[in-house]
């Protein structure tokens, strides 16, 4: 998964929730290299979570091509895109990212189990949960009884234990109070260093733009695309 | 994986899980339950009387005739005469009969007044003959022999004493306690009314009744056992008696002839014509009764299709998760199938053992007070094809759910639109 230029590489994507609708998400170019950290901000509404569903290919396109990795998902079939998501792309979302029934492990073995990933133990993901600052018994913990900043902590861990070569998050630290909000950032994006890994960040909070590579906003996103087209 | 997580997921939503888990478990009783009291009910019945070609007694309803006589259920409204008796069981074309004295019990149990052709002679099930467990039939006026189920249950042995009471209430109050008798054997069981009887001869059941009349004992009148010996024991009347032919042949001009008999109002009755006929009546009944309880288990089959489609809008969350790490739709399909199937197979599992210790309880109760003989193993082929037929319509009703699970998870992106 090394041969590509980008790790995203959207062209002349359309979006429309209805097909008789006008779309609410065209983009003619955007590309991310890899292992870049892109801050991407926008009004809410504004059609951010529909660009990463389509990203992560929960959404398919009505016309255009979206390459992520090096693959276009716009040309695989949906359960090749599951897997695909499975084994390359950690989503972490706002918030209730875990199933607050199952223990923490069981959460993240969850996301084992559909990445195919066989060789993940019980220790990788106890070492992986140690270096996001949890502690290991928190494994044995149902999820709904930790702290929201627990959660979204566990959240990255489950995002990050296939070593995803891209990481999108939603709005991840909008429950998160400011001090705990830091410490998430700080654990992500280090995490995120290590490997190399590409980070797309939503956020409308354009206070933590400084986290990142690159800012862009939604809005330019797509006005760019419509100066060009 | 799958069924771990339904497992998880139902374990998460016990309570309205549970309820619909009983629900099921009460179709599936009502239904297995049904269908075997048929299916027993039935095959008892017919396995009571076997090889007997007529059952005479006094005027009634065939049915009354067949129940009290061989089941041992409601009583005779009249007694035949010792004559006609006399008359009907010397005919040439009579092998052998049996005749059946009724009134006294014993502890709740009835006392059978016979002669030793009943042990030589009744069969039941597949024409097999009665056997004795333990000693032999009655020889003397003051012997009684008893059914299987009445020995275990009072824990008897041959040479016990037992004291006859009139009537054939529980708890008698006039007792032949003067006259006490001699268990001299113990029937090998049938499981056939046999089993829930007391026998002693016709001698036996005429001298306790020697110095009674109208059902009552008159006082001052006492006769001692001994002394009841010395008078003529020959009954002057039976409540009816069984008849075996030489040749079936002469069945119909026979029963014609004991139906017009000038002396006395009897009914001849062919056994096994009165049990078809009996389950023609019943028949009607059982088919409601089934009827019933298949629309009463596809009831709680909707009501958890009903639960898990409920349930959909509060777990879009659960769904996006799933997907996001990589589950495609057609797992969150899987997902709600195996969550029915894992309810229905609880809710089978739950209804099946409650069915099975209902059988063993109820089982002492149905013999003694009904005559049926139930087994208490429910489970036969057929009701496998029941069982497999209730899972068959659990994972149609809960298409419904599954494809709404399918069809949202592949509709709505990363974040649930709300």
């Amino acid at each position: 998964m090394t041969d590509f230029d980008y790790a995203l590489d959207l062209q002349n994507v359309s979006f429309s929730w209805h097909k008789r609708q006008a779309p609410v998400l065209q983009i003619a170019e955007w590309r991310v290299e890899p292992g870049r950290r892109i801050f991407l901000h926008g009004a809410s509404g504004s059609g951010k979570s529909t660009l990463l569903s389509l990203i992560s290919g929960i959404l398919v396109p009505a016309s255009g091509q979206i390459k992520v990795l090096g693959t276009d998902l716009t040309k695989i079939g949906g359960m090749a895109r599951d897997l695909f998501r499975a084994r390359h792309i950690g989503v972490i979302f706002q918030q209730f990212n875990l199933l607050p029934y199952l223990s923490v492990e069981a959460n993240i073995n969850l996301a084992v189990k559909f990445g195919k990933r066989h060789g993940t133990n019980h220790n990788d993901i106890g070492v992986l949960t140690q270096r996001l600052g949890l502690d290991r018994s928190i494994l044995t913990h149902k999820a709904g009884q930790l702290s929201v900043g627990q959660q979204q902590r566990v959240a990255v861990a489950r995002a990050l234990i296939n070593h995803p070569e891209l990481i999108i998050a939603d709005e991840p630290t909008s429950s998160l109070d400011s001090d705990t909000r830091d410490e998430f950032m700080r654990v992500l994006l280090e995490s995120a260093a290590l490997n190399r890994t590409t980070v797309i960040f939503v956020s409308h909070d354009k206070s933590l733009g400084h986290y990142f590579d690159q800012e862009i906003s939604l809005h330019d996103l797509m006005q760019a695309g419509e100066s060009k087209a | 994986m799958m069924l771990k997580l339904a497992i998880a997921s139902l374990w998460n939503r016990k309570l309205t899980v549970t309820l619909t888990v009983l629900s099921i478990a009460v179709g599936v009783f009502l239904l297995l339950g049904v269908e075997h009291i048929r299916s027993e009910a039935k095959n008892s019945f017919s396995k009571t009387v076997s090889g007997v070609d007529l059952i005479v007694g006094a005027r009634t309803g065939p049915l009354n005739l067949l129940l009290y006589s061989v089941f041992h259920i409601g009583n005779a409204s009249n007694n035949i005469s010792w004559q006609s008796y006399r008359e009907f069981s010397q005919k040439p074309e009579v092998a052998w009969s049996i005749p059946i004295s009724l009134g006294d019990s014993h502890k709740g149990y009835r006392v059978v007044g016979t002669s030793r052709d009943f042990f030589e002679h009744f069969h039941y099930g597949q024409k097999q003959n009665l056997a004795f467990k333990s000693g032999r039939a009655f020889d003397s006026v003051y012997e009684a022999v008893l059914g299987a189920q009445v020995a275990k249950t009072l824990d008897y042995q041959p040479g016990q004493s037992i004291t006859l009471a009139h009537g054939i209430a529980k708890v008698g109050f006039s007792k032949h306690d003067d006259k006490p008798f001699i268990v001299t054997g113990i029937l090998a069981p049938t499981g056939t009314p046999v089993d829930q009887a007391v026998y002693v001869s016709l001698a036996g059941i005429e001298a306790i009744h020697i110095n009674w009349q109208g059902g009552v004992h008159i006082p001052g009148r006492s006769i001692g056992a001994e002394d009841a010996l010395k008078h003529d024991l020959t009954p002057k009347s039976i409540t009816a008696f069984m008849v075996g032919l030489n040749s079936k042949i002469s069945l119909f001009s026979l029963q014609r002839e004991i139906n017009n008999y000038r002396d006395e109002a009897l009914v001849g009755i062919m056994p096994g014509i009165t049990l078809m006929e009996l389950w023609q009546m019943i028949g009607a009944l059982e088919n409601i009764l089934q009827l019933i309880s298949i629309l009463v288990l596809f009831a709680t089959l909707m009501g958890l299709s009903t639960m898990l489609l409920a349930s959909m809008k509060e777990r879009e969350r659960e769904m996006a998760v799933l997907r996001a790490i990589g589950a495609h739709a057609g797992s969150l399909f899987f997902l709600i199938e195996i969550e029915a199937l894992v309810v229905t197979v609880t809710g089978i599992l739950v209804g099946s053992t409650a069915l099975c210790i209902a059988l063993l309880t109820a089982r002492t109760e149905l013999s003694e007070q009904y005559g049926l003989f139930i087994g208490i193993n429910p489970f036969t082929p057929l009701t496998f094809q029941y069982l497999l037929g209730i899972l068959a319509v659990s994972f149609i009703l809960a298409l419904l759910p599954s494809i709404s699970a399918y069809r949202n998870s592949l509709g709505s992106g990363l974040v649930v639109r709300t």
